[in-house]
């Protein structure tokens, strides 16, 4: 069971980690398109109008970004609730001798003190992503202050390191999550 | 009267599901009328072959259920056996739903001369079972898998079974 744990839970984190550290990298390329050439000013007209659709597409790439964010949230909350809580299901109808309406209360306390810990657990490293984010933030329209061609150079080697964080926070955060389950099932 | 709502809505039929589908033989407490009602319920859903009921009188707080008549109504739409033991007319006579359902089904409902058992059971399957020991306060303890209790409370059903006769009220 524990390794079964161990591996639903990081696969999952990563997938969602994965999945979210794209949707804002997207969001970012599609934002810094229109920014790009609307100061440049290469092109006239066609790149301006570039930079319209691609302005466009970052607002549009910012909202389904909320949206898709909230909704992964709220529906991995839930799949980790029914996951938690049939794991403390099984375990306690194989550890009790008698499954009492105590030992449901108790059961009930371990799975929202899970959920809590879990929630917890989650937005720290949702905070880091944000942090993250804004530290490229910074680096980005430095590179833009310089013109295009070094935003675009600076952007490429920026690249891989916010994805590399992702990976990593998510591997603690599904580590975290592990200790947090042993705890609850008493395996520490 | 203990707390039984618990935080997390479903979680005690959750668990007793979980014994049903796992072949669990550790008990199951109940402590109030709801969690009767639930382990009734998911008893009543979980048979295959037969039922058995032995109760004072199909109490209304219990047996009048939705879910109950519900769970009742699709186990006899599947064909199974019924069997059923009352100490005393159903509660609320022609009224009673539960009862209704049963007659509806032709099952023949028979009423004990005994009334000194203060005890409540239905057996499911010769196998799982909710014994209640304590009729007022509806609770008691149920096993998903006990065949040793279950052909026990069986032979109990059995012998009370000898002297019974049809109950008298009829369903309109």
């Amino acid at each position: 069971m524990r390794g079964t744990l161990i591996i639903m839970s990081v696969t999952a984190q990563l997938w969602m980690v994965r999945l979210a550290a794209w949707v804002i990298l997207a969001a970012i390329w599609f934002f810094l398109g229109g920014f790009c050439c609307h100061f440049s000013g290469v092109g006239e007209g066609g790149l301006i109008s570039a930079g319209g659709v691609s302005s466009f597409a970052e607002i549009s790439f910012a909202l389904n970004t909320s949206i898709a964010l909230r909704w992964f949230k709220d529906q991995f909350l839930s799949i980790f609730d029914r996951f938690a809580k049939n794991q403390l299901i099984k375990y306690t109808a194989k550890t009790e001798d008698e499954i009492s309406e105590d030992s449901m209360r108790r059961l009930c306390a371990d799975i929202e003190m899970l959920k809590e810990h879990f929630i917890r657990d989650m937005e720290k490293p949702a905070r880091f992503y944000g942090l993250i984010g804004i530290v490229v933030s910074v680096f980005i329209a430095g590179g833009l202050l310089f013109g295009m061609p070094t935003c675009l150079k600076s952007y490429v080697i920026l690249l891989p390191f916010p994805a590399l964080a992702y990976y990593i926070t998510g591997l603690l955060t599904g580590g975290l999550m592990i200790v947090r389950l042993e705890d609850c099932l008493h395996l520490r | 009267m203990a707390n039984t709502n618990f935080t997390i809505p479903g979680l005690y039929r959750d668990m007793f599901r979980f014994m049903l589908k796992s072949g669990s033989t550790k008990r199951l407490c109940n402590d109030s009328k709801n969690h009767a009602r639930i382990l009734i319920d998911e008893l009543l859903r979980s048979a295959k072959r037969n039922v058995l009921i032995f109760c004072r009188h199909l109490g209304h707080d219990v047996w009048d259920d939705a879910n109950v008549l519900f769970a009742l109504r699709e186990a006899l739409a599947r064909g199974l056996k019924f069997s059923v033991l009352l100490q005393s007319d159903p509660e609320g006579g022609n009224n009673n739903r539960a009862f209704a359902v049963l007659k509806s089904y032709n099952v023949d409902v028979k009423k004990t001369n005994d009334a000194t058992t203060r005890k409540n059971f239905i057996v499911v399957d010769g196998k799982s079972y909710r014994l209640e020991d304590n009729v007022e306060e509806r609770s008691g303890c149920a096993c998903a898998n006990d065949p040793a209790e279950a052909e026990r409370l069986k032979a109990e059903f059995d012998t009370m079974a000898q002297t019974a006769i049809a109950v008298s009220c009829e369903v309109r």
